[in-house]
């Protein structure tokens, strides 16, 4: 065999071996993630609150809505946070250093009745996807996994190049490489952006231990302040002034900077002498640069609306600008259903793309034992229970969240213990039963039972039934049930077409 | 037992074992970091400009690096592009 020939055959068993330590973890970090690209309706449906529709012919009166939420809150009067409603939250939310929230309905300035309500579902599907739901190690293995995403990808494009194309492939050969080509932009942008969050954020101590040559271990204090500059302590004064009206104030901030899409509000210093009212948000015409990271901001005068700070793009640091657009695909802050649909569709391709990659592995060790009667492969029923029983159980969580009562003591945990539970009894069905397709027709059946129980409990607990919230358009809401009940009945009829 | 350790070292193998892909990743691991801290280093600016473009690209290199080792004839030559490399990018980061 020649050297290079030897050197392809080191990588493909590289790209074999790291794939299947890989394929576990970044199939559960897509899967979960291509859920919680969702979270904003996601999070509407799960909380009883936000099930209202807009009112015709009513705006939101922000000054009404901020004074009666300030005065639940016991009226601070600095570090006030006001996030305008939005895609994200159909309510407005009014809070003190992020403390205690207050919820406003926008239509009718009501104080929205938020007990019990910890957004669940979202939150524990996002702390699965990071990793984070396994302790102290958990992100760090999700960034190792999307380390060997990297490796994978380029080594996957490496072995096709050099490859002689052959007519007769193999399926699962065949749509793992296509669907990965097709995606490589894709899944090269979420790896990486994994991997930094997940990976270099927890080993950053060797850059910060070289730049300050030994002195200082924790990256996040030398660059924390420069990317995300604390707001300047005022000195206080014990005087009270009249401040602008919120809304004369918010119009002034529009009239100044109009293509500044507000998302949030803050106020310091309050009905003082320096009280500040600083608008938050992106740029209409430049949202890759101003993500997350990277907002622009109006800082006006609550006393007399003088402008004390236009941040205009030119004046960010351009770190913050390389991260808004390195955060941006990753994270979708600002955009709408047509993208976050458009990600489903990608997300949905990449997870299959994955589960062919483990099938090529798992044909071969079935070709390879395909005598022996009583062959058994445990990394197989481990896959099996990643890729396939992850459906069923995410499904009897998102039914058990309806099912138990809102009261009962260390709910959360009981769903999260429950999930687990669910999730380790189809680990030993996978095993129990040999056939793999008949584990495969019951998952998909329990997933069907699961979403439709889900979408109808969901009626009976906040007497929004899909035909409710259909008729008073409550269209977020809507949706979700539809989705849920066209994603079971999918599931069902891949289970009567196989049995 | 000399014997036994020099062809170990130095026979080509037909595929990868544990040793030459743990080896692989440990190195790869080790000159990345290294090349980006050298880098980071070299950069001109405030703590956020030297250390976040440096961190963002060492998945990458890891990667490179990876296969740069794992292409390797025996284990002497996967242990030699580590160790001279590694000396290498040491001595640059005492120098600067």
């Amino acid at each position: 065999m020649s050297l290079n020939g030897k050197y392809l055959n080191y990588l493909r068993r590289a790209h074999t071996i790291i794939g299947l330590f890989a394929v576990f973890f970044f199939f559960i970090a897509t899967y979960f993630g291509t859920i919680t690209i969702f979270a904003p309706y996601i999070n509407s449906w799960q909380n009883p609150s936000r099930h209202f529709s807009k009112i015709e012919d009513k705006e939101l009166n922000l000054d009404a809505a901020i004074y009666k939420a300030l005065e639940k809150l016991g009226n601070p009067n600095d570090h006030i946070e006001i996030v305008l409603p939005s895609f994200r939250d159909k309510a407005l939310s009014v809070s003190q250093k992020s403390v205690k929230k207050v919820y406003i309905n926008p239509y009718t300035n009501e104080i929205l009745n938020t007990k019990n309500e910890t957004h669940l579902i979202t939150h524990f599907f996002n702390e699965i996807h990071e990793g984070e739901n396994i302790a102290i190690i958990g992100r760090l293995l999700m960034g190792i996994a999307s380390v060997c995403i990297i490796f994978l990808t380029i080594s996957g494009f490496y072995l096709w190049l050099t490859k002689k194309k052959s007519k007769n492939q193999k399926f699962w050969f065949k749509w793992h490489k296509n669907l990965s080509l097709v995606l490589f932009p894709y899944i090269f942008a979420f790896s990486l952006t994994g991997s930094f969050m997940g990976f270099m954020l927890n080993i950053s101590s060797p850059f910060a231990y070289i730049q300050t040559d030994g002195n200082e271990l924790n990256m996040k204090k030398l660059v924390g302040p420069i990317i995300f500059p604390k707001h300047k302590n005022m000195k206080k004064t014990e005087q009270t002034f009249d401040m602008l009206e919120y809304s004369k104030l918010l119009t002034k901030a529009k009239k100044i900077y109009p293509n500044l899409e507000i998302k949030k509000i803050m106020l310091y210093h309050w009905f003082e002498k320096n009280a500040q009212i600083v608008f938050l948000g992106y740029l209409a015409d430049n949202r890759i640069l101003t993500g997350n990271i990277n907002r622009m901001k109006l800082t006006l005068s609550g006393l007399d609306g003088n402008i004390i700070e236009k941040q205009e793009l030119s004046q960010a640091h351009i770190v913050n600008k390389f991260l808004s657009a390195f955060y941006i695909l990753h994270f979708l802050p600002d955009e709408g259903l047509v993208v976050r649909l458009i990600y489903l569709v990608l997300g949905v391709i990449f997870a299959f793309s994955l589960a062919f990659g483990f099938l090529i592995w798992v044909d071969k060790k079935t070709l390879k034992h395909k005598n022996e009667k009583n062959h058994y492969n445990i990394i197989s029923k481990l896959g099996i229970v990643t890729m396939i029983g992850i459906i069923p159980t995410s499904s009897f969580f998102i039914c058990l969240y309806w099912l138990l009562p809102f009261e009962i003591y260390e709910r959360d945990n009981l769903l999260i213990g429950s999930f687990y539970f669910f999730w380790a009894f189809t680990l030993y069905y996978s095993i129990y039963r040999k056939n793999t397709l008949a584990v495969i027709n019951l998952f998909m059946i329990l997933n069907f039972v699961f979403l439709v129980l889900a979408v109808l409990l969901h009626g009976f607990k906040t007497e929004f039934f899909i035909w409710d919230s259909f008729a008073q358009n409550i269209n977020d809401v809507f949706w979700v049930d539809f989705s849920f009940l066209i994603f079971g009945v999918f599931s069902l009829i891949f289970a009567l077409k196989t049995s | 037992m000399l014997e036994k350790l020099k062809s170990y070292f130095y026979e080509p193998k037909s595929k990868i074992g544990w040793v030459h892909g743990s080896l692989s990743c440990i190195g790869a691991l080790l000159l990345a970091f290294l090349t980006t801290m050298l880098v980071s280093k070299l950069i001109v600016g405030d703590y956020a400009i030297k250390i976040v473009p440096s961190m963002i690209f060492t998945p990458i290199l890891i990667s490179f690096y990876g296969i740069w080792i794992l292409f390797s004839r025996n284990l002497m030559k996967s242990l030699l592009k580590i160790l001279l490399s590694a000396f290498v990018l040491i001595f640059l980061l005492r120098v600067f």
